[in-house]
């Protein structure tokens, strides 16, 4: 079996929490009726080991765009990137708004940040 | 001051805790030797049987206790840092007499996170699950299954369902299952249900027949309880009335 290889975090917990998300320019943003977010964004229709190799040869895959629909939890976290606040001050504000212990709340939006990262849909800052 | 326990399984042996110790401490380049404590320290931990030790290190050092309690069979620990020169003197014994590894009624006070619940020691834990928004532990007893449920934050859960339909999709149940009850001022459901058609032949079935319990909303704390039991005996409503009414969530 071929053993993973194991990538040392890029930033220690404190580094990670005092960062600002930044919303990617290229999202298609629409808030619902109810409050939830609908987010479209590029991304490519080849698989990512296809991408890479198209890139090696100098070419770029094709484009379409994705959706992903929001819930309420999310789409309030995504109403509290706003270019200012750090991590720790959307931590803080969620665990505030919902009245839950602050390292549940640090679990649940480091979780949810990391998502919205991993489809590139935010950058940290 | 460090305080260390664990549960020891078979007979217990001060000495091999303190050979384990020192091994510990050896390899941190600390020397630790047998200690007697002084007399106020005996004198306030009565009731267990007490094991002195004092270690040296090359920037600290410090003193304790390996105690043993028969009636729980738990072992711990009981360190004080400092110089060591003072004997433990300037430990007060009231500290020390304050320490309990058991509660007297048979009872375990189990406290979480924020949630707390004092159940008969006869639960043991099975399993426990932490995830954002949602705790679940379970409890095994003579073939009585407790299962403990803490979610949050319920507004955003309830937003667009009632707690019957919220609690059927948590438990994978029908709805219909649920009757509305108001507990502790708290609005509620509850069920009691009994699986298959053969009640006396229900001691020979692999699963659970009997499922009894109940689902509080907490507004105030923006928080959801619940208590669910199995068997394959019938339950008793007072059991789940004891462990409901000492479940409780912290702010």
């Amino acid at each position: 079996m071929r053993k993973r290889k194991k990538h040392a975090p890029l930033a220690d917990r404190e580094t990670a929490l005092a960062m600002i998300p930044v919303k990617s320019s290229h999202i298609e943003e629409t808030r619902q009726a109810n409050g939830e977010y609908l987010l479209r964004y590029p991304a490519a229709s080849t698989s990512p080991r296809i991408t890479v190799w198209l890139a090696k040869i100098g070419r770029q895959p094709k484009m379409r765009m994705k959706k992903i629909q929001l819930d309420g939890l999310g789409s309030q976290v995504w109403e509290l990137i706003d270019h200012q606040r750090s991590v720790r001050d959307i931590i803080a504000h969620f665990a505030s708004a919902h009245r839950l212990p602050v390292r549940e709340a640090e679990v649940a939006v480091t979780q949810f940040i990391r998502t919205l990262g991993q489809r590139g849909l935010i950058g940290l800052k | 001051m460090e305080i260390k326990w664990q549960r020891v399984r078979g007979r217990f042996s001060a000495k091999s805790h303190f050979k384990r110790l020192a091994g510990i401490h050896g390899r941190r380049k600390k020397i630790i030797r047998p200690w007697q404590p002084p007399a106020s320290w005996l004198d306030a931990l009565d009731g267990f049987k007490v094991d002195g030790f004092q270690w040296q290190g090359p920037d600290d050092a410090g003193n304790g206790v390996i105690l043993w309690c028969p009636h729980c069979r738990t072992a711990s620990l009981i360190q004080f840092l400092g110089d060591g020169d003072d004997g433990g003197a300037s430990v007060q014994p009231e500290i020390l007499a304050s320490f309990g590894d058991h509660r007297d009624d048979d009872q375990v006070l189990w406290s979480l996170f924020d949630i707390r619940i004092l159940i008969s020691k006869s639960f043991e834990m099975r399993e426990f699950t932490f995830k954002p928004g949602s705790y679940r532990f379970a409890f095994d007893n003579d073939g009585i299954s407790l299962i403990l449920f803490r979610w949050a934050p319920a507004a955003a859960l309830l937003t667009d369902q009632g707690l019957a339909d919220f609690t059927a999709g948590a438990l994978k149940r029908d709805p219909r299952d649920f009757h509305e009850i108001s507990f502790n001022g708290y609005p509620a459901v509850a069920w009691k249900l009994c699986h298959g058609f053969l009640p006396r032949w229900h001691c020979f079935r692999s699963k659970p027949s009997f499922f009894q319990g109940r689902v509080w909303h907490i507004e105030s704390l923006n928080r959801i309880l619940g208590v669910h039991m199995l068997a394959k005996k019938p339950l008793e409503d007072s059991l789940l009335d004891t462990i409901c009414g000492s479940y409780e969530t912290l702010s």
